[in-house]
């Protein structure tokens, strides 16, 4: 003998439960070319776009081919529940099954918060052991200029050439616009080739010799 | 008698150098010990406020505007700066007023940080759900704050994206003017998620706590991102997705993201997916900008469930520009 408590639908099921369960509805009615409302041809959008749902479309078809099929039969009392439950039982085996193999990978990759606040356009004005000018200040005034006139050209200290046995390299110094080694930017520093063509702001340059003396 | 303008100037220089190392802090100190001996330059009281707004004092960030603009009244950056942070005071400290938090804690809560003592790292809480720890120590109600803010996080964040943290998480706050501990994080960075949520703030007191929780909000979707999406996740979807879901654009934000445009710096799509650490100072704030308005937009038109089921396919391998056709029914302009 059996002893259960009716318990309010919210309580049964969860809104992914439900939500599911909308899936379906709409899906056996667009089965059985009945009238689809807006939020049902919606609904469908996401059973096409989502592979979550194959297992769950295979069982409605499964049970609406069967359904045809045995239209004649009256079907007993009580079947309808119970294939409502068997299908949400599906749904939540599929979810259970989703969340185990839900593992976090080893090493995910870092993702950076920003500095929540100011803006890089008004950073503070470096100083010197005197007075800014008034070039410097009016550069400080008016930072957009100084982006529009510099940074499609080469900074004061944009890059520096280092030469280790035979081997010479150009080693970015940070400026706003990136130096590229033949279109590959150089993170920190990098070698160069007789050749080799660097673009460092608007300017490209090509090695043509590189002096072995 | 030593040269007081050298000895200013000497103050000053040092209070730059530190500010471009974020180290906010000893940048203030810097600044007031200058102008102990020269107050002439309003460019210094200026730049002072904007070492007191990245510490969130807004209050004292406003005042200084307030005499750097009584020297040079026409000042347009200082006017920038002053529209910017009153625009940031605002909405920082909106956000938790409306957030309703209960201000004495339980008398278990403040049992449990007794037992916990108050070496550092302060460990607060360590059960099943979340590990939060700080480092130095922070008083009780701020603590008890925090919590709040990251119950908040969980409930909001979880029910947008409809996914919650089925392991502990691990949450450090640490205070990058008196803290010890070596973070691996870019200057410029102010939170990280590799795993475990790293947040940090420079002050000399406790965290300004509307900040705090944007960028406990910030990493907190990461960590839901990279569980929806199995690690597969696009660099600015994710970043955009993040940003969105810490706080709305401000204006100046907006601001400088049109000025991108005018200017024609905006990056493409496919230049936008790179690790955001790979962008230079500019183009890193452009970047986060830029994918924020692209990943807002599409919620706009279809809400959190269409990204719901945009992350589902991204999770199995689908493409974005294909999963953003059969979602959005929207094509990538590669341009």
């Amino acid at each position: 003998m059996r002893f259960f408590r009716k318990t309010p639908m919210s309580a049964r099921y969860s809104d992914t439960d439900i939500y599911e369960a909308e899936i379906q509805e709409a899906y056996t009615c667009w089965l059985k070319n009945e009238k689809l409302s807006r939020k049902q041809k919606s609904l469908l959008k996401n059973i096409q776009g989502s592979s979550h749902f194959h297992k769950i479309k295979d069982l409605i078809d499964f049970a609406h081919y069967r359904f045809q099929e045995t239209e004649s039969v009256t079907p007993t009392v009580g079947s309808k529940e119970r294939v409502a439950e068997k299908l949400m039982q599906a749904i939540q085996d599929q979810s259970e099954q989703k969340t185990a193999d839900e593992g976090l990978p080893l090493n995910p990759q870092p993702a950076y918060s920003p500095e929540v606040m100011g803006n890089v356009d008004t950073d503070v004005m470096p100083n010197s052991l005197k007075p800014p000018t008034e070039a410097e200040l009016k550069r400080w005034q008016n930072p957009g200029e100084i982006e529009d006139t510099e940074s499609p050209t080469l900074a004061h200290l944009h890059l520096s050439f280092e030469k280790k046995d035979d081997e010479v390299s150009i080693t970015d110094l940070g400026s706003q616009t990136p130096t590229y080694i033949d279109g590959v930017r150089v993170k920190d520093s990098a070698p160069i080739q007789e050749g080799s063509e660097f673009k460092s702001g608007e300017i490209t340059f090509k090695i043509v010799d590189i002096d072995s003396q | 008698m030593p040269d007081t303008s050298a000895l200013a100037m000497s103050y000053f220089q040092q209070a730059a150098a530190c500010y471009q190392q974020a180290r906010y802090v000893d940048s203030i100190q810097n600044y007031l010990s200058g102008l102990e001996y020269d107050k002439s330059h309003y460019h210094i009281y200026a730049d002072l406020a904007k070492a007191y707004e990245m510490v969130g004092k807004w209050d004292q960030a406003l005042s200084y505007l307030d005499i750097a603009l009584q020297l040079c009244p026409d000042s347009t950056t200082i006017l920038r700066r002053q529209a910017r942070i009153r625009e940031e005071k605002e909405y920082y400290q909106q956000i938790i007023a409306e957030a309703k938090l209960i201000d004495v804690p339980p008398p278990e809560f403040i049992r449990i940080l007794e037992d916990k003592n108050l070496q550092s790292p302060q460990s607060v809480v360590d059960d099943n759900i979340l590990k939060l720890s700080v480092d130095p120590p922070l008083m009780p109600k701020t603590l008890w704050y925090i919590c709040q803010l990251i119950v908040r996080t969980y409930k909001d964040v979880g029910s947008k994206l409809d996914c919650f943290p089925d392991h502990q998480v691990i949450i450090s706050i640490i205070n990058t003017g008196k803290s010890h501990i070596h973070t691996d994080m870019p200057s410029w960075a102010s939170g990280c998620y590799d795993g475990h949520i790293l947040l940090k703030y420079c002050g000399d007191g406790e965290p300004e706590l509307g900040v705090l929780w944007t960028l406990i909000r910030h990493e907190w979707s990461h960590l839901l991102v990279d569980k929806l999406t199995h690690g597969n996740c696009p660099h600015w979807f994710d970043e955009g997705l993040a940003q969105t879901i810490a706080r709305p654009l401000l204006s100046f934000e907006k601001h400088t993201l049109k000025q991108a445009k005018k200017n024609g710096t905006l990056p493409s799509l496919a230049g936008l997916n790179q690790p955001f650490s790979q962008f230079s100072t500019s183009e890193r704030k452009i970047a986060y900008l830029q994918s924020a308005t692209i990943v807002s937009s599409l919620i706009g038109d279809a809400g959190f469930h269409s990204i719901r089921n945009l992350m589902q396919l991204i999770r199995n391998d689908t493409p974005i520009d294909i999963a953003l056709q059969l979602i959005y029914d929207r094509r990538i302009v590669s341009d």
